[in-house]
């Protein structure tokens, strides 16, 4: 199910879990923080292990083919019109996180691995209680907009976050921030209210993205669409969507060549999946990013000479039940939804099975994968024998089910639709544009019954923070779990890797048995390119498959 | 004085038709300071901050005043949305893709029309009449989706002879954009086109059988002659009142147009602030689109009784 | 609905010619049989949708999961899942079901007019939504009529402020242009057919009582209807016995026409998502639904667009046939 669209209003809880809970790869996240004593710095451990794709070669490959030109152009076709370049805004849709990626730089970066490396901040540590965290910045840089950067534009960023006014979708994550302090031009003291292993990777998220303090002071409100960073690329104007290069950019590739490479980078919003692909064959797009499977297929099975870089296994799609509403206040009836729902069957018919079935948040790939905390597997005999006893206490069998309305998902929902009628469940679907669809999910009020999403990315044991503990920014469900909330908190207040990995398993098995959320399949994502393309690395492991730009090269 | 009251009229007209506008997209459900709040909605003293910046607990009659009188300097406020942006900048980029697409359908349908409508009428239940009615027929009976689809499919197949990504004037530049636009033009015109040639048609016989044609062949002109200087005037006077009813067929079009081919102009807009429920941008549109119909109705029939000395009072 | 009169009037087969009073019966040649026993055919479907011997409309072929085309994408390769013989899985035989049942599979003797992108029956779903579209059709243009035609007869009768009253707001509606009146309605009422059904009502309505005005105008004025006022006849009665049989056959001309254009308005919204809630069939959302596969698979779309074109294409040329028959001449409007 593509919920890409959704994703532009992920406000708080998802974005932010994508952003926090991420780490790809290793790190069980915990090779920044240091064991015993306070502030000594820390350096990065190596890669542990973590989240592999599927079996099966060429998922999240970077792609480094030919000698890269100098200059080019190139237009990047992209799934929907940017709805805002603001770290302060919900900078979820993959299009716009792609843009994000080549305007901004991120205070700390994910290295190929997925580990944590430097950017625009130079070293990182925490006290031992993991409530303090000091960040050391780069003074030799400015934004495009000549603006220097320094502590006190980090400062400015998380000011402005904390502000009401601003009205940030990341209120409730930088609610954990108690003070932001910068002691000189280069350190930035973040003095948390609750411990935090996981700071770090916030950092290099979307929080992480720092925007130039002139240019919001002078924008205010229409800032979104006058974004000016430190990054590769300088935003020409929201309506041409003409990305320039930045002349000053300040990373170099390993051969100490300037980056970027290119001088033009042009975003086409082409809302329709197949016309994205037609756009390419016809030459007038050089490159496009899909979450739509038969693009995928389409261009495997063969025909024209088109690369797909394949990424996956982080993300699923998944149904979200209200826990605080009947029919799905009854763990009967979710239960019955589990076991009538069919991954197979959907695989098979809307993916030509080309898709992996998701039980469990974490991927089996995965060190924090556990096979007891798989959901129900379809049984329809169970279902129906959980329905007819709902039915004889005379409990509600029927709901409505809510979606964004992309052919996938009308698609999706109905072959569900008739799965759960089989079972006895009346199912009704509705469809909502985007923005409506996630204030009705995301509005507090609990007003929905069933609604499709996409799970936040989940590398790091952290990734269930947000949506599982009780009043958690991404718990729409209202699930509450007292046993839960002690783990999840504990995740977060302990370095010691094998105690958070042994936590999360134990909070994966007990949400198997609530069933507060539904996976149906793990996403996949495509970033679709002429062979003259390269240079596209792998892609961050929170980013729904966008790329960064930077290293983007046209061959000789 | 005829002019006075005409116009009075059309303000008359205009007002009650913004009015309605207002009134009927106010009845969409959905809390507009909840909907902009977003994030925050559950905070009910933020949500009551913006109820008042936009004195949306005023009465109906006020609001509209406030909006009105906004309007007409041409501030349209702001779409209502988390990242709010002024209404007058997303019709800034929509409105000249529309109108691309409406200009060029009508000057295609009328340059395909008129030597069409104009030939079967001259030579009425000919060969050349029976084929083009009979194909007439056929074209009224195609709705835009109907062609849309169809031409999609066929083309679809073999990309590298249409595009099918409209891209407007101000990206690639007047030759290409007008390529893009061959498909959605197409789909819009066929409509048209049909209308029109039976209407040239239907006129032109009447005209031909007029006295005053009669006249000028008795007097030896030549039939060209005769066809395009004396009887195209008065046949063009039910064209362009056609044409004027007509915008009303040519916007609807473009709705479905612009959402079949991913086209950014303001029938999509509408759609997608409806699905929305962005009512600010809602009442905008339709307000917008109801007084240019309007006008052009109206200007069409000015011109109309000002050209034909049939018509023409004293 | 000003576009329907502008399409009403040009499918006049004929220009005016002198009035010879009263209608002049003709002969009902191809030209009126063929379309009408495809609208027949339609409406017989539409009524008896459900009685018919047809496929489950809404659900999904049980073997498509079972021959749906499966591709791994690791190694790029196709394949068409077999099953050895009297293989049973999910009370289904796998064995027996063929590459017929897939989705989106062209027309074969498991499918007649094959399946739509969730394997579900073309066919039957056309037959059904052939129901929606003669409900959205003749049930909105039927009210329009009665409602519209009503005040339409009462204004150009009556004359004076009533008719000056009746006709501004009718005029201040016809201000609208048609599809987006109905988008504006739906979009207050919320999506549904019974609301799309309400919004193309209300945009037929005052298209209904300009022309039955008009064509009341006309007879108002003659001589039978003068006679029987000065007999002492009521109003209503004149309305009713000398004024109504006459401007009967222009309206229902037009009403014909009218009826093609609201199926073709139930079909937009149905494409823009406004009208059936799903798994109901619409051809509008036939049509959607297939544009989706278009480059694969064009039938999904193009059978329903098919389906469309005819019918509004037969009623079309019913209209026009109505006019030659009964020889309407269309008053000025």
């Amino acid at each position: 199910m593509s919920n890409r669209r959704v994703q532009s209003r992920l406000p708080y809880l998802f974005a932010l879990l994508i952003v926090f809970a991420l780490v790809a790869a290793s790190c069980g996240g915990n090779d920044d923080k240091k064991g015993a004593s306070d502030n000594t710095t820390t350096t990065q451990a190596g890669d542990t292990g973590g989240t592999q794709p599927p079996t099966g070669s060429g998922f999240n490959e970077p792609e480094h083919e030919g000698t890269p030109a100098e200059g080019g152009s190139i237009v990047f076709g992209v799934e929907s019109t940017i709805a805002s370049l603001d770290p302060a805004g919900s900078l979820a849709q993959p299009s716009d996180i792609l843009t994000a990626l080549a305007i901004y730089d991120h205070l700390i970066d994910y290295d190929p691995k997925g580990g944590l490396t430097k950017s625009l901040a130079t070293d990182w540590s925490s006290s031992s209680d993991l409530k303090t965290w000091t960040i050391k910045v780069r003074t030799d840089i400015k934004f495009s907009d000549g603006t220097p950067f320094n502590a006190a534009a980090v400062k400015a960023q998380f000011d402005r976050f904390l502000d009401p006014a601003t009205n940030c979708t990341c209120a409730p994550t930088v609610a954990q921030i108690a003070s932001v302090e910068t002691p000189d031009d280069a350190t930035v003291v973040f003095k948390l209210k609750e411990p935090n292993a996981f700071w770090a990777n916030t950092l290099a998220g979307t929080l992480g993205f720092i925007a130039s303090p002139t240019a919001t002071a002078k924008y205010g409100a229409d800032y979104a669409r006058n974004p000016v960073g430190t990054g590769p690329f300088v935003l020409q104007s929201y309506d041409s969507l003409v990305l320039k290069k930045n002349p000053n950019y300040w990373k170099k590739d390993s051969e100490g060549r300037q980056l970027p490479y290119l001088d033009q980078i042009k975003i086409e919003p082409i809302p329709d999946s197949k016309v994205r692909l037609q756009s390419l064959r016809s030459g007038d797009i050089d490159i496009f990013q899909t979450a739509d499977t038969d693009n995928i297929v389409d261009v495997v099975k063969g025909g024209g000479d088109f690369k797909v870089q394949k990424v996956t296994g982080t993300s699923s799609t998944i149904v979200l039940l209200n826990l605080k509403k009947p029919p799905f206040d009854d763990i009967r009836m979710r239960q019955a939804f589990a076991y009538a729902l069919n991954r197979t069957e959907i695989n098979r018919v809307q993916y030509q099975g080309s898709r992996q079935e998701s039980y469990s948040a974490y991927n089996p790939s995965s060190p924090f994968y556990t096979k007891e905390g798989e959901q129900p597997h379809f049984d329809l005999a169970k279902a129906k024998a959980l329905v007819a006893d709902l039915k004889k206490d005379g409990k509600p069998t029927d709901y409505k089910a809510i979606c964004i309305p992309t052919d996938e998902s009308r698609r999706v929902l109905s072959l569900v639709q008739q799965q759960m009628a089989k079972a006895g469940i009346k199912v009704t679907n509705e469809f909502k544009d985007q923005g409506s669809y996630v204030n009705q999910i995301f509005a507090k009020t609990g007003n929905y019954q069933a609604g499709c999403f996409r799970s936040p990315q989940t590398a790091t044991p952290d990734g269930l923070h947000d949506s599982l503990i009780t009043g958690g920014s991404g718990n729409v469900m209202f699930y509450s779990n007292k046993q839960v909330d002690k783990d999840l908190t504990a995740i977060r207040a302990t370095t010691d890797a094998d105690e958070q990995a042994k936590l999360v398993k134990r909070v994966q098995v007990t949400a198997a048995k609530d069933l507060p959320v539904l996976q149906l399949l793990f996403d996949l994502f495509g970033n679709i390119h002429t062979s003259k393309v390269s240079g596209l690395p792998a892609p961050e492991p929170w980013s729904l498959g966008a790329i960064k730009v930077a290293g983007l090269y046209l061959q000789k | 004085m005829r002019w006075v009251v005409k116009i009075l009229a059309l303000i008359g007209v205009v007002i009650i038709v913004s009015m309605l506008t207002f009134l009927m997209t106010d009845l969409l459900p959905g809390d507009p300071a909840e909907v902009i709040a977003g994030s925050n909605a559950s905070d009910p003293a933020f949500v009551h901050k913006i109820r008042q910046e936009l004195n949306l607990d005023d009465p109906l009659p006020v609001r509209y005043v406030h909006w009105a009188g906004a309007a007409l300097h041409g501030d349209f406020g702001r779409s209502l949305e988390q990242n709010s942006e002024p209404i007058s900048d997303k019709l800034r980029r929509t409105i000249p893709n529309t109108v691309q697409l409406l200009l060029l359908a009508e000057i295609v349908s009328i340059i395909v029309a008129v030597p069409i409508g104009v030939y079967s009428g001259y030579r009425a239940n000919g060969k050349f009449d029976k084929v083009t009615t009979g194909v007439a027929f056929l074209l009224l009976a195609t709705p835009a989706f109907v062609s849309g689809v169809v031409l999609i499919a066929i083309f679809s197949v073999s990309t590298h002879l249409l595009k099918i990504q409209f891209q407007p004037i101000s990206e690639v530049g007047v030759v290409e954009s007008l390529k893009t636009s061959i498909m959605p033009v197409a789909c819009i015109s066929v409509g048209i086109i049909a209308v029109y040639v039976r209407l040239l048609r239907t006129d032109m016989i009447a005209t031909l059988q007029e006295d005053f044609v009669l006249n000028a062949r008795a007097k030896g002109l030549k039939s060209r002659y005769i066809l395009f200087r004396h009887a195209l005037r008065p046949s063009s006077f039910s064209l362009l009142t056609v044409a004027g009813i007509n915008l009303g067929t040519l916007i609807g079009g473009s709705v479905i147009v612009e959402q079949l081919f991913s086209i950014n102009g303001v029938g999509n807009l509408l759609v997608q602030s409806i699905s929305s429920r962005d009512i600010a941008t809602v009442q905008v549109i339709v307000l917008i689109i109801s007084v240019t119909y309007v006008a052009v109705n109206f200007l069409v029939d000015l011109l109309y009784s000002s050209l034909d000395p049939r018509i023409r009072r004293g | 609905m000003a576009d329907t009169e502008i399409i009403a009037s040009s499918v006049e087969a004929e220009p005016a010619s002198p009035d010879d009073g009263g209608f002049k019966k003709r002969r009902l040649g191809l030209a009126f049989w063929i379309p009408a026993a495809w609208v027949l055919l339609v409406v017989f479907g539409a009524v008896f949708a459900n009685i018919l011997p047809l496929k489950p409309p809404n659900v999904p072929d049980k073997c498509a999961q079972f021959v749906a085309p499966q591709f791994d994408l690791s190694t790029g390769k196709e394949t068409i899942p077999t099953y050895p013989p009297n293989t049973t899985i999910e009370g289904v035989r796998a064995d027996l079901c063929t590459a017929d049942s897939r989705p989106s599979a062209k027309p074969s003797s498991t499918h007649w007019l094959g399946t739509d992108t969730n394997a579900r029956d073309t066919f039957s779903r056309l037959v059904h939504g052939a129901r929606v579209a003669m409900i959205a059709g003749v049930a909105t243009i039927a009210v329009g009529l009665l409602v519209g035609g009503t005040i339409g007869l009462i204004a150009g009768y009556y004359r004076g402020r009533t008719e000056t009253a009746l006709m501004a707001v009718v005029d201040i509606m016809l201000a609208f242009p048609t599809l987006v009146l109905a988008l504006a309605i739906v979009a207050v009422l919320g999506r549904g057919l019974t609301n799309a059904c309400i919004a193309i009502t209300v945009v037929a309505i005052p298209a209904f009582a300009r022309i039955t005005r008009a064509n009341t105008l006309t007879y108002a004025e003659r001589e039978f209807v003068t006679a029987a006022r000065v007999m002492g006849a009521k109003n209503t009665r004149i309305m009713m016995r000398e004024i109504l049989p006459n401007v009967i056959f222009p309206v229902v001309a037009f009403a014909l026409v009218a009826i093609a254009v609201a199926i073709v308005a139930e079909g937009s919204l149905a494409f823009l998502s406004l009208s059936v809630k799903d798994p109901q069939a619409s051809w509008g959302q036939m049509i959607l639904d297939g544009r989706s596969d278009i480059e694969n698979s064009p039938h999904v779309a193009l059978i329903p667009a098919a389906a469309m074109f005819v019918t509004v294409l037969c009623f079309n040329l019913l209209g026009d046939q109505f006019r030659q028959i009964f020889n309407v001449r269309d008053a000025a409007l």
